[in-house]
């Protein structure tokens, strides 16, 4: 029996989660939700309020000093633009299931809001969403089929499974790529975008940072030809930047479904311990929120917040 | 690792070319150069540039921005549009993505402090927009017009006869070039400044309040950073079984010791 079943069966009513989450239209939902957290509100006192903040996981601030985050942020995000990725300063809330309808995320690390939204979990698919809503409406037309819509940003995210990992915390900033373009034959996107956002972090890690151990690991995940994605897109970046370390990964030891195809790591060893710093790889969002098979897109995430700990 | 590369006066280059200044503009222009980078955002252009005592005159011929990054102190700038580009202290790591087409105006040292009557210190690793330091729209927009790096080094060359028409730089300022350029050319044992003082007539102190005046630097420092240029040069084509003792060091580990200081790196990483 799951947590909500035994609620429902202490209070006798078996049938409400159904009532709530079937019958009742999501604008009605979110009016009867609306006045249950204000029925509930009158009822806390300040004294209260303050309980509930030194309990609460999710609502301390960060321990670290701001002014110098916004300095490595800013310096982030001038290479960001500098490399055409747009800067795009997101809302702090998504609608309803951004992460979970179209990647293999859980709603329920998500903190699922009122209104149809929810806390930002991953800037990535916002983004996915902007770029979708931005192709969908004409906003943004490519003049060539190989065009690229390039977008990014350093945003707070907020997850809720407990962390288990000294150092980490409930929410965190993590700094965003996302590449969003159309199958043009021969690999050619996954080429061209996977280099650049390597260059972009090459840019940020080695050439700024002066991390010198700054290396990729290029990851075949399901999905996409079987290891010919994988094996087309090492060749391409590895003939086109010999200075770049990147190490391969066919056989890895556990699935991921969330990506498709190929999967980066970016890792770096800071004070003789290795870091994976990023993540990123090519996802299906776009295909799905366009319903086009020939769309394609890239994201990169880094760890924005873990890196300003490890470099200062 | 790709750390960026120097780019010396006598490379030729497909994204880089260079042209020398008409004769009646020598004594205020070293050269005009131009950087045009049609490669892919993926690949882009690493170029180092060393501590100098050059002033730079940057028009941007194409609005997408580049990176330059303090190699020392790691600061990073985003370089957009025409810019005012100080002498450099330390390293500096340009980044050219994609399109990047600039043309520049490498001035003889010290030059635009006299025109401008600025303090040399003010200009030290300067990154300004150029129309703080020198209105210039109409020609701004004709060299980006321009078909041609020739037709650009023309253009700027008229701007210049005209601006320059009735400077007449003063007896420091004449000295501190001459002995630059004697810094340039020493070879052998003709490299102390003692030498160099008495041949150019004057007393090493007076020699330091030129220098200083001028250029914001003793000429100690300013013969060092010549020499470094040189050496590297001299590095990159014949390695380290070069005499280097010829341009003024007392041996390869000098040289190396030397580079170390002035860029915090070894001479084959630059």
């Amino acid at each position: 029996m799951t947590i909500a079943e035994k609620i429902l069966h202490r209070i006798n009513r078996p049938d409400l989660l159904q009532t709530l989450s079937e019958e009742l239209t999501p604008s009605e939902l979110n009016s009867l939700l609306l006045e249950v957290f204000d029925r509930r509100i009158q009822r806390l006192s300040p004294a209260n309020l303050l309980q509930h903040y030194q309990k609460n996981r999710f609502v301390k601030p960060a321990d670290l000093d701001v002014m110098r985050l916004r300095e490595l942020e800013t310096r982030i995000l001038q290479i960001f633009e500098t490399f055409q990725f747009r800067p795009v300063e997101l809302s702090p809330v998504a609608p309803l299931g951004s992460c979970s309808v179209v990647a293999t995320a859980d709603q329920k690390k998500v903190l699922s809001a009122l209104r149809g939204t929810e806390v930002l979990a991953d800037a990535t698919n916002a983004l996915a969403l902007h770029a979708a809503d931005l192709k969908k409406s004409g906003q943004w037309q490519p003049t060539q089929p190989t065009d690229q819509l390039r977008l990014s940003t350093i945003q707070r995210h907020v997850r809720t499974p407990p962390v288990t990992v000294a150092g980490h915390t409930q929410h965190f900033k993590i700094g965003c790529l996302v590449s969003s373009g159309r199958d043009t034959g021969n690999f050619q996107f996954e080429c061209e975008s996977l280099a650049e956002h390597l260059a972009v972090m090459t840019a940020v890690l080695r050439d700024t940072l002066q991390i010198s151990s700054l290396r990729f690991r290029f990851i075949q995940r399901a999905g996409v030809d079987q290891g010919r994605l994988l094996d087309r897109v090492a060749t391409h970046i590895r003939q086109l930047r010999k200075d770049l370390s990147i190490e391969t990964d066919t056989a890895p030891g556990r699935q991921n479904p969330y990506y498709k195809g190929l999967q980066y790591k970016i890792l770096i060893t800071v004070g003789g311990q290795e870091y994976e710093i990023g993540d990123g790889g090519f996802v299906d969002w776009t295909q799905q929120l366009l319903q086009n098979k020939k769309e394609r897109f890239l994201i990169t995430g880094l760890g924005v917040e873990q890196l300003f700990r490890l470099v200062t | 690792m790709n750390k960026g590369r120097v780019i010396y006066e006598d490379e030729a280059e497909p994204h880089f070319r260079l042209a020398y200044p008409h004769p009646g503009l020598t004594a205020f222009v070293e050269y005009y150069f131009e950087v045009n980078q049609p490669a892919t955002l993926a690949n882009p252009l690493y170029l180092n540039a060393l501590p100098n005592l050059s002033n730079l005159l940057c028009v941007s011929l194409r609005p997408q921005s580049w990176l330059s990054i303090n190699q020392k102190s790691g600061a990073l700038s985003t370089v957009k549009g025409s810019r005012f580009l100080g002498n450099l202290t330390d390293l500096h790591l340009s980044i050219y993505p994609a399109s990047v087409h600039e043309f520049y105006v490498k001035f003889k040292p010290g030059l635009l402090g006299k025109l401008f009557r600025i303090n040399p210190a003010e200009v030290e690793n300067a990154n300004a927009d150029l129309m703080n330091f020198i209105p210039l729209p109409e020609l701004e927009e004709h060299l980006q017009t321009a078909p041609s790096f020739r037709e650009r080094v023309s253009l700027m060359e008229r701007m210049l006869m005209n601006r320059l028409y009735g400077f007449t730089p003063d007896y420091r300022f004449a000295i501190v070039q001459t002995a630059l350029n004697r810094f340039g050319q020493t070879t052998g044992d003709n490299f102390h400044l003692s030498q160099i003082c008495r041949e150019l007539g004057v007393s090493y102190p007076s020699l330091h309040r030129y220098f200083t005046e001028v250029l914001g630097y003793s000429p100690k420092y300013c013969q060092k950073l010549l020499r470094f240029k040189k050496g590297l040069h001299l590095y990159k084509r014949h390695g380290s079984g070069y005499s280097f003792e010829e341009i003024g060091y007392t041996d390869f580990s000098h040289f190396v010791k030397n580079s170390r200081q002035l860029t915090q790196r070894s001479p084959s990483d630059l």
